[in-house]
């Protein structure tokens, strides 16, 4: 199809486009047509389109197709069924004050991962995790050290994780200490007191991941921090392996960088780390099918590189 | 404006900002998710604050929900790596951005009755890509004008009508082309002859 300058339009190269709304956009046939249709067009547009209507008078019957389709296209599109409780969910959680989006991290918001994270995870809070101090200056003077000491300090850091993991996992009454809120209700107003920001809950269990409890510890060199435990769900519904993730509010003193997933050294569990909006997050776990699915569920960057040696 | 009367405002809403999440993520869970999205950001403080300071009044109330709603789920396809279908289909597919040059089909559809056409049109408008789909929603249904779409979905007026505009062609081709509706029916066109592709020589 040529365009719009064998109409009365100037060519699309001609350096005199027709200041359609569209700025350059070149006023080609079928441009001028469907602006037309649309009540788009400028004084200039008007005038190129009565230019081509005489010239072209069935191209009357073009724009009449256009008319019709938008009402077609209209009618096809307005028909949503409006979720019954979705009104009354987010005007009751207007009224409570509350956030609505559960487990949004900060006004600025992880909003895609956290989005799925709140549906497939949920959140919830339970006791501190007594670690002793001793540990927690090790760490700390290690990770701000650098070389061998560093990479020690890496080490202890995901052996502590990977054996507050196993305890939970292993020891039904550490689970049930550790991770002592089984109901998500209870977790917006300790989450608030650790990470300074609002997070609510809506527990929304996936196929694929069922939460089993959440507390919070501490996290050696950071001050409180969050441990969520999930289990992994087989596709026929049979239980999977548990996975937990960790999350401290200062990343700071790791060094990490966003971006990239950093796998830490563990002989027992696989253990990685991101950072994301201002938080670290740890995924422990035994089976690396489960940590993939982790990973992936929360959104963790797709590059990984080792932390430590 | 009061807090309570903003967000009654915002309530109002609902129904066309679920329905623009629909369409962009073709899932209603998902589409949940966005609008609470869209109404958690809407109606934080310091947000709705700046609304007011931009001297947006109650009509202004659903553009600015529209404009939360796409900036949140086209943040959502960035920080996702694993986007859903649709969105495959999204970077997948190359992307043009000027109009067609081809004019709109001339067949006389004042006879023909759209609601069978409706199922071929909306699996038409379902193979779109989003952002095809978003424009065409806020222009077919919502009735806004180029440049109130060029607004909420941040691009130029210029990317507005190409998106428009080919999203339309695609959507026409489908349900008049060989295979569609039209000729299915044996629709006749509106003019005796098609009209010849005139050439700047013939023009000069």
């Amino acid at each position: 199809m040529t365009r719009g300058h064998a109409h009365g339009a100037p060519a699309p190269d001609d350096g005199q486009h027709l200041q359609q709304e569209g700025g350059q956009t070149p006023l080609t046939r079928g441009v001028l047509l469907r602006c037309a249709a649309d009540g788009e067009l400028t004084p200039e547009g008007r005038a190129a389109l009565e230019e081509h209507m005489r010239a072209c008078p069935q191209d009357e019957a073009c724009i009449r197709f256009e008319v019709q389709l938008r009402e077609a296209c209209s009618r096809a599109m307005c028909q949503c069924d409006l979720p019954a409780d979705l009104r009354e969910t987010i005007a009751a959680k207007l009224r409570a004050g509350e956030p609505v989006v559960v487990a949004r991290i900060g006004a600025d918001g992880r909003v895609g991962g956290a989005t799925v994270w709140i549906r497939r995870w949920g959140l919830a809070v339970a006791a501190v995790v007594a670690v002793g101090i001793g540990t927690t200056i090790i760490i700390q003077t290690g990770l701000r050290a650098g070389g061998n000491t560093a990479n020690a300090a890496v080490v202890q850091l995901s052996s502590y994780l990977a054996t507050e993991h196993d305890a939970c996992v292993a020891d039904e009454v550490v689970l049930s200490k550790h991770l002592e809120i089984t109901d998500p209700q209870a977790v917006p107003k300790k989450y608030q007191a650790i990470f300074g920001k609002p997070i609510s809950t809506e527990l929304m269990e996936s196929a694929n991941f069922k939460f089993v409890g959440a507390g919070t510890c501490q996290v050696p060199g950071a001050k409180e921090s969050a441990h969520l435990l999930f289990r992994r769900m087989d596709e026929d519904g049979t239980e999977g392996p548990l996975v937990s993730v960790f999350i401290e509010p200062d990343p700071s003193r790791l060094g990490l960088k966003e971006g990239t997933t950093y796998a830490m050294k563990d002989a027992r569990s696989r253990v990685y780390a991101w950072v994301s909006d201002g938080l670290v997050y740890y995924v422990v776990t035994q089976c690396s099918k489960s940590c993939d699915a982790a990973r992936r569920e929360l959104h963790a960057p797709a590059n990984v590189a080792q932390l430590g040696r | 404006m009061e807090r309570a009367e903003f967000e009654r405002l915002a309530l109002d809403q609902l129904e066309p900002v679920y329905r623009m999440a629909l369409q962009l993520t073709r899932n209603p869970e998902q589409a949940q998710d966005l609008v609470q999205e869209v109404y958690a950001r809407a109606l934080e403080r310091g947000v709705s604050d700046r609304f007011e300071e931009r001297g947006r009044g109650a009509d202004g109330v659903r553009a600015w929900l529209f404009t939360i709603a796409h900036h949140t789920f086209y943040s959502n396809l960035r920080r996702g790596r694993h986007a859903p279908t649709a969105m495959a289909e999204f970077f997948d597919q190359e992307s043009s951005e000027t109009p067609p040059d081809e004019p709109p089909p001339a067949w006389d559809l004042a006879s023909l009755d759209w609601e069978q056409v409706d199922d071929r049109l909306k699996a038409a408008i379902d193979r779109l890509r989003p952002e095809y789909r978003e424009v065409l929603l806020l222009w077919g249904v919502e009735g806004l004008k180029y440049r109130e779409i060029a607004e909420i979905v941040g691009v130029p007026i210029g990317t507005v009508m190409s998106r428009l505009h080919r999203a339309r062609k695609l959507v026409a081709d489908e349900i008049s082309g060989p295979d569609g509706f039209v000729s299915e029916n044996r629709l006749r066109t509106a003019q005796p002859d098609p009209v010849p592709p005139v050439s700047a020589e013939q023009q000069s």
